[in-house]
């Protein structure tokens, strides 16, 4: 598949600072790919990098196979959705989705069915002749799109964009910027801290911190085979166990769902006895929270069952798991 | 490689760092030639003799004679109390505005401003037919028989501090506003839960908060008052004079230049000195208004208060003023309060007062303008159009108002071109020496004009720029420049950055994202400089005194000269006509803004 954005050694410092250490990234066209990290990881000043409004300070960006590094951003042909949107508050939503096609010279007649196609598209067909202050929070979002794709960019990129909805307004955008992305078969560079979210929209996870990528890969990658200590722990919950006494300078994780409560006579590839600390139901799962006699604290997650489980807090069980769900992870150098 | 790696990004980060300082240069060059040279050149005059030798000569003249130690201290006497008066009567004004609902800001903060954009020689003017002794509160209080002759409330003290109060107290209001916006409201309501009485939680609270504002004020008004002498020459007393006045008289009668040079430089002296103290403890950038609230918690200004004696003292006030409040709501009839609701009438009335104060005063001109009688006295009698008729009849009066307008006009300009730039990138850009460049912006503004109207002089008498219109824009330029630069920034402060990013992106280049997106969103508040700059400069008389010549009249120096040696009603009516294309030029603004706004 065709390449549609390529990073090459690009690293930013800002001073002191090393904002983004020296770092190569491909998107292929038509991916969907989060940057999923803590805050200071290095996301936004890549995302920025890439929009052209942050210049690098080595490195080379080649955008549609153009070297694109000094390019400025109006001449890129990337479109940018920002945290809080930016629409233009003097220009109604019709006059913010023209404003690029305008700045591409169309004639009045396209831009007016582009227009008139995108705000059905985003399935918001009457509100062309308001301002952005009158919508709400979720309409912008989709006016915010609507202006993005409308001149059809080579790449998407996203900064954020649900940061400020409410939980149930962010699982519908999710669902519709999903659709969005199908549609238009768009290539969509997302940035992101809420790991839920990059689970559930992503083709891949383009994991960061500490201003480098710590993993790349699809999201049940990144979930059941986490590569560093720091990867088990940002994505999901990480027990970690002592490491078998041969290879003392790795790490043992197990993820919680794989973790079974074993039953008296119940077998399994590695068994840990602990004490049973706390259920908490959660609904379709539930939590339990154990100590093993060694002292490590266990978090196993299985489906809940309607007449709770037959263990109560302070109890002893046996915990158990097959030994293909335990992650080795190499010890972090220098760190 | 390594090499590559290393020197790439130093070449292009030099780059983009020359370029940033790029809008800074016309702006910098221009205060730098016509601003800092000749205001040293004029202070250097000092040190030397009518032929060129050098000598202390000057000083110990200012030494020897004790009346004109008198002169110096009366000066900074007269500031101290211009301060104190403008602070006083301002806080409550301030924090009313600062407390109430931002749908009625906008409407007090109008009539606040109403004295700014009037001419202050027609401030002068209309105190003159209030306080004068037929003036409006002499008649009055006669008229109700509570006087039997006359009060003195002109030409002494009194109608000194009455004009100069008038004069400064927008700013000071302004200053301490922008502090006490800023102020967390939900500040005062936890202190009301942790058990502070309603008095206890503003001064505990909010007045510690506030001070900063209070001090920038301060800064603001009694530097201003060092260097004024039209409120002392036309109010005053002709026995009790400032030095800005001294200056003026070895200049115009003495043709005394050096010994003018030495007392500017005493002048200069106590300006700087009062802004260097005032920066050592609470830093410049107040003036700004960014400080913030923490800025208090710095250590300085009155975080060096020796061992909490200022929270002490605020502690006693607190406590005072609950004891009031309390012994106070003994004695007034009692009515039940609602939770929530708040006992402000005081504030109100006390607000009400000084906006008044600030707002009203102008307006007696107008019926005044169309008075039969000659003097200036109220009640107006009769109906005239006798005194506009003077005015139009009048060449002078004419060319004076052509000239001061064509000048204005260009003069707003000018501030604009070398204003917005360097207003961006102060607002925008991380600069190195960006302290000190905005120091040199705002610095005309609170350097007496005076002074450097003279060395203006000085220097245009050497390139033949005297008496000419680009002597005299350029020199209004000096004054008007900071208005623009601070009302820009202070536009540029809350406009969001990403819209730009937002139109870079979607294709726009830098100049078309500025033009459809930047410029008519920030419309408003330029237009706003404009205004300001213009209103500066038609009211500039220092630079009219001392820059134009005997062949190019101007407005505010016309008038200064009639107001000088004979009122007459021909003045209100040319007061009159001021406000009214001042209004006009406003009104005209709104309008256009609205109409923009509608269509857009």
């Amino acid at each position: 598949m065709k390449t549609k954005l390529r990073l090459d050694q690009v690293a930013k410092s800002y001073g002191p600072v090393r904002a983004l250490r020296p770092t190569t990234l491909d998107v292929p066209e038509g991916e969907f790919l989060t940057l999923l990290g803590p805050s200071g990881s290095g996301k936004s000043t890549l995302l920025q990098i890439l929009a052209g409004l942050t210049a690098c300070d080595q490195g080379d960006v080649w955008i549609d196979g153009r070297l694109s590094t000094d390019t400025p951003p109006h001449d890129r042909g990337v479109g940018l959705i920002f945290q809080n949107y930016a629409l233009f508050p003097h220009l109604t939503v019709a006059q913010n989705i023209a404003f690029p096609l305008e700045m591409r010279r169309l004639p009045r007649a396209e831009i007016d069915r582009r227009v008139t196609r995108m705000l059905e598209v985003v399935q918001l067909p009457h509100v062309g002749d308001r301002l952005p202050r009158e919508l709400s929070g979720g309409q912008q979002q989709r006016v915010a799109f609507a202006r993005c794709s409308v001149y059809e960019p080579s790449i998407i990129l996203m900064d954020e964009p649900l940061g400020a909805l409410d939980k149930r307004l962010r699982d519908d955008m999710q669902t519709e910027i999903r659709r969005l992305h199908k549609e238009l078969g768009a290539t969509i560079l997302y940035v992101t801290h809420d790991q839920e979210e990059a689970m559930a929209m992503s083709d891949r996870i383009c994991l960061m911190n500490d201003g480098g990528i710590a993993q790349l890969g699809t999201p049940s990658e990144i979930y059941f085979r986490p590569r560093s200590v720091f990867a088990a722990e940002f994505v999901g919950h990480a027990n970690f166990i002592a490491p078998a006494s041969d290879r003392a300078n790795s790490k043992c994780m197990v993820r919680p769902e794989n973790i079974r409560i074993l039953e008296e006579a119940e077998r399994a590839d590695t068994v840990i006895d602990a004490i049973l600390e706390d259920t908490i139901m959660l609904g379709a799962f539930s939590r339990h929270v154990a100590r093993s006699v060694t002292g490590e604290r266990l978090v196993a997650v299985n489906w809940s069952e309607e007449k709770g489980t037959t263990h109560r807090p302070g109890e002893a069980i046996r915990l158990g798991w097959d030994a293909c769900d335990t992650v080795h992870l190499a010890a972090e150098a220098g760190r | 490689m390594t090499v590559i790696a290393t020197e790439f990004p130093t070449t292009r980060a030099d780059r983009r760092m020359l370029a940033r300082y790029l809008p800074l240069v016309p702006a910098v060059a221009f205060l730098a030639i016509v601003f800092v040279i000749p205001v040293a050149q004029l202070l250097f005059l000092s040190f030397f003799d009518n032929t060129g030798v050098p000598t202390a000569a000057h000083y110990e003249r200012l030494v020897a004679n004790p009346t004109y130690f008198r002169v110096v201290l009366n000066t900074l006497s007269y500031s101290a109390w211009t301060t104190l008066f403008c602070i006083v009567g301002g806080y409550p004004i301030a924090y009313l505005v600062a407390t109430i609902s931002a749908r009625h800001r906008n409407p007090l903060l109008i009539w606040i401003l109403v004295p700014l954009w009037t001419s202050f020689l027609v401030r002068v003017l209309a105190w003159m037919v209030i306080l004068g002794s037929h003036g409006v509160i002499n008649r009055t209080l006669l008229s109700l028989g509570l006087i039997e002759r006359p009060l003195d409330l002109i030409y002494n003290f009194f109608g000194v501090m009455v004009g100069s109060v008038h004069a400064l107290m927008p700013i000071a209001i302004l200053m301490m506003l922008s502090v006490m916006l800023n102020i967390d409201r939900s500040l005062s309501s936890a202190a009301s839960t942790l058990g502070a009485r309603k008095s206890m939680a503003f001064w505990r609270v909010y007045f510690p908060l506030s001070l900063p504002g209070v001090a920038a004020s301060g800064l603001m008004v009694f530097v201003s008052a060092l260097g004024f002498f039209i409120a002392p020459q036309l109010l005053g007393s002709p026995s009790n004079i400032m030095l800005a006045q001294l200056i003026i008289v070895q200049l115009e009668e003495a043709l005394n230049w050096e010994f003018a040079a030495a007392l500017s430089v005493v002048l200069l002296a106590a300006t700087i000195l009062v802004v260097v103290v005032f920066d050592r403890t609470l830093g410049l950038s107040s003036l700004t208004g960014e400080v913030r609230a923490g800025a208090s918690t710095r250590k300085g200004g009155f975080g060096r208060l020796p061992g909490g004696l200022g929270r002490q003292l605020v502690s006693a006030i607190g406590w005072g003023s609950v004891y009031a409040g309390i012994f106070l709501g003994k004695i007034l009839p009692y009515r039940r309060q609602r939770l929530g609701e708040e006992r402000r009438s005081l504030l109100w009335i006390l607000g009400l007062i000084g906006i008044a104060f600030l707002a009203l005063p102008t307006f007696f001109l107008i019926p005044i303008s169309v008075s039969e009688n000659r003097f200036l006295a109220w009640p107006p009698e009769g109906f005239t159009w006798q005194w506009y008729q003077v005015y139009f009849s009048s060449a002078v009066w004419l060319d004076a108002t052509v000239r001061s307008i064509g000048v204005g006009l260009a003069t707003a300009a000018l501030s604009m071109i070398l204003g917005v730039p360097a207003a961006f990138v102060l607002a925008r850009q991380r600069v190195i020496g960006k302290s000190v460049i905005l120091s040199l912006m705002l610095l005309p503004m609170v350097l007496p004009h005076i002074i450097v109207a003279v060395g203006l002089f000085y220097l245009y008498a050497k390139v033949g720029l005297v008496g000419t219109n680009i002597g005299l824009i350029i020199g209004n330029t000096i004054f008007s420049l900071p208005y623009v630069v601070i009302t820009v920034m202070a536009v540029l402060r809350n406009y969001d950055e990403r819209l730009d990013q937002a139109a870079w992106t979607l294709g726009a280049t830098r100049g078309v994202a500025f033009r459809r997106i930047t410029l008519p969103i920030l419309k408003a508040g330029m237009v706003t400089a404009l205004l300001f700059a213009f209103v500066k400069a038609m009211d500039e008389l220092a630079i009219a005194l001392f820059v134009a010549d005997a062949g190019t009249p101007l407005l505010p120096k016309q008038l200064w000269q009639e107001m000088s040696y004979k009122i007459d009603p021909s003045l209100a009516a040319v007061s009159t006509l001021i406000l009214v294309i001042v209004g006009l030029s406003i009104a005209v603004v709104q309008i256009l803004n609205s109409f923009g706004a509608k269509r857009g």
